[in-house]
């Protein structure tokens, strides 16, 4: 049975509607995270969840409990679903192993001073269990935040944008700590992110939503390689579109035929064979080679350190994008031989690029 | 809220309806006469007091913000201390000073065997005296925030201009002043409401301004009317200052350049450079406290036989009495609104804050009458009615009593507490209230566990703050006062009035030493936290921010 099941969550502010008929559900141990531009009711998704917004229609479940419908919402306090908050909101007169011990004031003095220590351990922050949040740095207030909220073991673990206010070298190596005490508790989390790096390295699955719609819930690969929609191949890496005309079971572009797959918005049947299509290319896919017709002049370059990020300008007047590495150095102006090298394309029908 | 907002309302929605008043022939009287002289007097009073409060308050906050001489730290709060003395304490202090009987003069006398007639000295009951009084205590509201808007300056915008080609002195003229006008302006603004309200320094100064006009037509003319209709004069020119305030508060969040830098560069000052910023820095200090205070010390000690009697721990129990309940009363409205402002912030309930915090900027001579006619009016109906079906008579219900009374102070100093509280309650992010939620807190459970604790130092700050000025405030509390009640400030006005100075001392010092607290509470406050220029309320309305929040 899964930990949480949103089954058609419709969510409003008075008659706008921020979230449409969303579903997903999340087994034990996973850790999700909704990603999307910032506006996009993820946050408010979120604090559905929490049980700090209630449903406009749908319902909310968790282990076959009915929390939210649109007529019922199970009061925050008595859900056992424990949240990270943007801003930590760790209380400002409680010391740090205090605001640890805030969820499990009910339990015995021993159980507590256990938990606390084994917490502080887990974080590896047991020096700072008697200082106050203000004498705490970021990244310990945001660990002392994540321990106060498992600390009462809830069922379930949401965080709201938690690294957004750190410097983004912490934020990775924060990411990539809070997903392995996640995982060692064996705690099913809820991460809210606009940033999809956060997103890689944190979750086993992601909801990527826009405009209150989930586009897209699969695990990172499959969101980068096989995107269902236009969207998502935007908003997931960076990305070229190419126009390719469909024949057999290639899609011809001006840099050769490559095999598909088809996405959103086409049809796999006989109108398809001729029909113009957008191809998605990922930088990578792109190759130099001497041996090639197909030239493209370097209109652009960015330095990114292994790596040049090349804007090409193709013959047909069509820009790419190339990652290329940095020992190859070419300059602005010169035609350089490229070709494509990918197993597969995502193909889009045309007039569909973004939502 | 609304139900609050508009009682609060009442004294000036009162006094605005004597605008429709029929004009009597006491209104033709004042036309021919007086009302000339009140106006040029009140205006000459602004416009010396504007002069005074900008330049001890802006050349002693730059020399505090942006330069580094010996005594600077202690100084900058030092300066501050002047704000604990009402105008008309220092006005007595200076007179016993500086009269004909005075120290001063007799010395002079001996030395040099001057009589009476015999040599000029300069007149301190007069409206220049009124100036300097009134300038010396007001000062610290343009020195407070134009320092805080100097010090959020971005170094680098004075650099700039120096790298312009600018000297330092060039720069703080082409750039840092006009960058903190409008702190400059609310300074001058708030300074100039207290000076508009004041009524004990001119009446004692024997100067006619709008408040002892009002009171004149009050006690003596008997005439309610036409000092409510004064009162709505005064008002308009109070609302031009409301409406100057507004603006420039307004105005300071474009001017603010705030970069995020700690540690301020000050320009070291050495010799005699630094002598005459100290000098500069504590002039104003030792004229507008250390030497009034002194005065004060030393009529206690005289007097102290006859002065601290059993009479004057009444009358400390009087306002202590006093006090305490204007400050319950106004501290729990302002919870009531600040939370209701949190928790629903609709445009009505808004409103309803902002109308109830109107009341700092109206003086008490204008709250007092606003008070005072309605509830005269409804004593009035009422006995009448009780007599003519039940023939008995209610007397005096509510008009001549305490309750006129705190209900005058809180339309008054509803606004302290309001600041203080909002102030307070900014601390604990909404986020908070969800982490105790989500921690297992009923709402309720939130509001005892996280608000209830955060909140105990705020709620302290703000009684505090509403105590002192109540203890301070004299106009008001004549006016509303119970038959044979006294307050300290009551009874220093009417010692200071009977010529017998030396009396006065002991409330008067009593005053003061208590307004020193919050004094210290605010320079602390200034100290721990960098306080943007337009966040600082007015009357010291400032919670005590980190240095309560953290135990």
């Amino acid at each position: 049975m899964s930990v949480l099941e949103l089954k058609r969550v419709n969510l409003a502010y008075g008659k706008q509607i921020v979230v449409k008929d969303l579903s997903l559900s999340l087994g034990d141990g996973e850790i999700a995270c909704l990603l999307g531009p910032s506006g996009c009711g993820k946050t408010t998704l979120l604090r559905a969840i929490a049980g700090f917004k209630s449903l406009h229609s749908g319902r909310i479940e968790s282990s076959g409990q009915v929390l939210s419908s649109s007529t019922h919402t199970v009061a925050p306090e008595k859900r056992r679903i424990g949240m990270v908050f943007q801003d930590f909101a760790l209380f400002p007169h409680l010391t740090a192993g205090a605001n640890i011990c805030f969820g499990i004031r009910n339990q015995s003095n021993r159980e507590r001073q256990q938990r606390r220590s084994e917490l502080l351990e887990l974080i590896g922050l047991p020096e700072c269990e008697d200082k106050y949040p203000h004498e705490l740095s970021g990244g310990q207030q945001q660990r002392i935040a994540l321990a106060r909220a498992i600390a009462p073991k809830p069922r379930l673990l949401l965080l709201d944008e938690p690294f957004s206010s750190m410097d983004v070298e912490l934020r990775n190596s924060l990411a990539r700590e809070i997903r392995s005490i996640l995982k060692h508790e064996n705690i099913t989390a809820v991460m809210v992110t606009h940033d999809q790096h956060e997103a890689f390295s944190m979750a086993d699955q992601i909801a990527v939503i826009s405009n209150g719609e989930l586009l897209q819930w699969d695990n990172a690969e499959n969101l980068y390689h096989s995107p269902e929609n236009p969207f998502v191949a935007h908003f997931i890496g960076r990305s070229n579109f190419l126009k390719g005309i469909v024949c057999g079971s290639e899609v011809a572009t001006v840099l050769g035929k490559l095999n598909y797959k088809i996405e959103s918005g086409l049809v796999a049947d006989a109108s398809l064979q001729g029909q113009q299509v957008d191809v998605l290319i990922r930088p990578e896919y792109i190759q130099i080679t001497h041996d090639t017709e197909q030239t493209a002049e370097l209109i652009s370059r960015d330095f990114q350190g292994g790596c040049y990020r090349y804007s090409l300008r193709l013959q047909s007047g069509e820009e790419v994008q190339a990652l290329l590495p940095s020992q190859a150095n070419y300059q602005l102006g010169d035609s350089i031989g490229i070709a494509l090298s990918a197993d597969k394309v995502s193909i889009f029908a045309q007039d569909q690029k973004r939502r | 809220m609304v139900t609050i907002a508009i009682v609060m309302a009442i004294p000036v929605i009162v006094i605005l309806g004597f605008v429709l008043q029929p004009f009597n022939e006491n209104w033709q009287h004042l036309l021919d006469n007086l009302l000339l002289e009140y106006i040029s007097n009140s205006l000459l009073l602004m416009l010396g007091v504007s002069v005074g409060v900008l330049s001890m308050g802006i050349v002693s906050a730059w020399l505090t913000a942006s330069c580094e001489f010996p005594g600077r730290a202690i100084l900058s709060w030092l300066l501050l201390l002047p704000l604990s003395i009402p105008a008309y304490i220092i006005a007595y202090t200076y007179t016993g000073l500086l009269d004909f009987s005075g120290p001063i003069q007799g010395q002079l006398r001996v030395w040099f065997d001057w009589g009476y007639g015999d040599y000029w000295f300069p007149e301190v009951r007069s409206l220049t005296g009124a100036i300097c009084m009134l300038s010396l205590v007001l000062y610290p509201y343009v020195y407070m925030m134009t320092r805080a808007a100097f010090l959020e300056q971005s170094i680098s915008v004075l650099e700039a201009s120096q790298t312009l080609g600018d000297s330092p002195l060039k720069g703080f003229f082409s750039v840092a002043v006009p960058l903190a006008r409008p702190a400059i302006i609310t300074g001058v603004s708030l300074a100039l409401m207290e000076t508009l309200a004041d009524y004990g320094t001119v009446q004692y100064f024997g100067i006619s301004t709008f408040t002892t006009g009002i009171f004149r037509a009050w006690y003596g003319l008997d005439d309610s009317v036409t000092s409510a209709q004064l009162a709505s004069l005064l008002l308009t020119f109070v609302v031009v200052l409301i409406l100057l305030e507004r603006y420039s508060r307004r105005e300071a969040k474009f001017h603010s350049v705030a970069s995020k830098q700690k540690g301020v560069q000050r320009f070291q000052l050495t010799g005699w450079k630094a002598f005459f910023a100290a000098l500069a820095c504590s002039l104003p200090v030792i004229f507008g406290f250390i030497i009034p205070a002194l005065q004060l010390f030393y009529w206690t000690i005289t007097t102290a036989d006859q002065s601290l009697n059993k009479d004057f721990f009444g009358l400390a129990m009087n306002s202590l009495v006093l006090a305490t309940l204007a400050a319950v009363v106004a501290v729990c409205l302002a919870l009531i609104l600040s939370y209701a402002k949190r928790l629903l912030s609709t445009p009505l309930v808004n409103g309803a804050v902002t109308v109830s915090s109107m009341g700092y900027a109206i003086p008490g001579t204008i709250i007092a009458i606003g008070v005072m006619l309605p509830l005269a009016w409804f004593d009035t109906v009422f006995d009448g009615w009780l007599r003519s079906t039940f023939n008995v008579s209610s007397g005096l219900l509510f008009s001549g009593t305490l309750f006129a009374l705190i209900f005058a102070y809180t339309v008054r100093f509803l606004s302290v507490s309001i600041q203080a509280v909002d102030a307070g309650l900014s601390k604990i992010k909404p986020s908070m209230d969800d982490a105790g939620r989500s921690l297992g807190l009923s709402p309720l459970g939130v509001l005892k566990k996280i608000h209830f604790p955060l909140m105990r130092g705020t709620v302290l700050t703000a009684l505090l703050l509403v105590f002192v000025d109540v203890l301070k405030e004299l106009p008001a509390t004549l006016i509303l006062r119970p038959f044979n009640f006294n307050t300290l400030a009551v009874r220093a006005y009417e010692m200071a009035s009977d010529e017998r100075l030396a009396d006065a001392g002991a409330p008067a010092l009593m005053i003061v030493l208590v307004g020193i607290i919050p004094v210290i509470l605010l320079s602390r406050s200034i100290a721990n936290t960098h306080i943007k220029s337009n966040n600082v309320p007015r009357n010291f309305g400032i919670s005590l921010q980190k240095s309560v929040v953290t135990p």
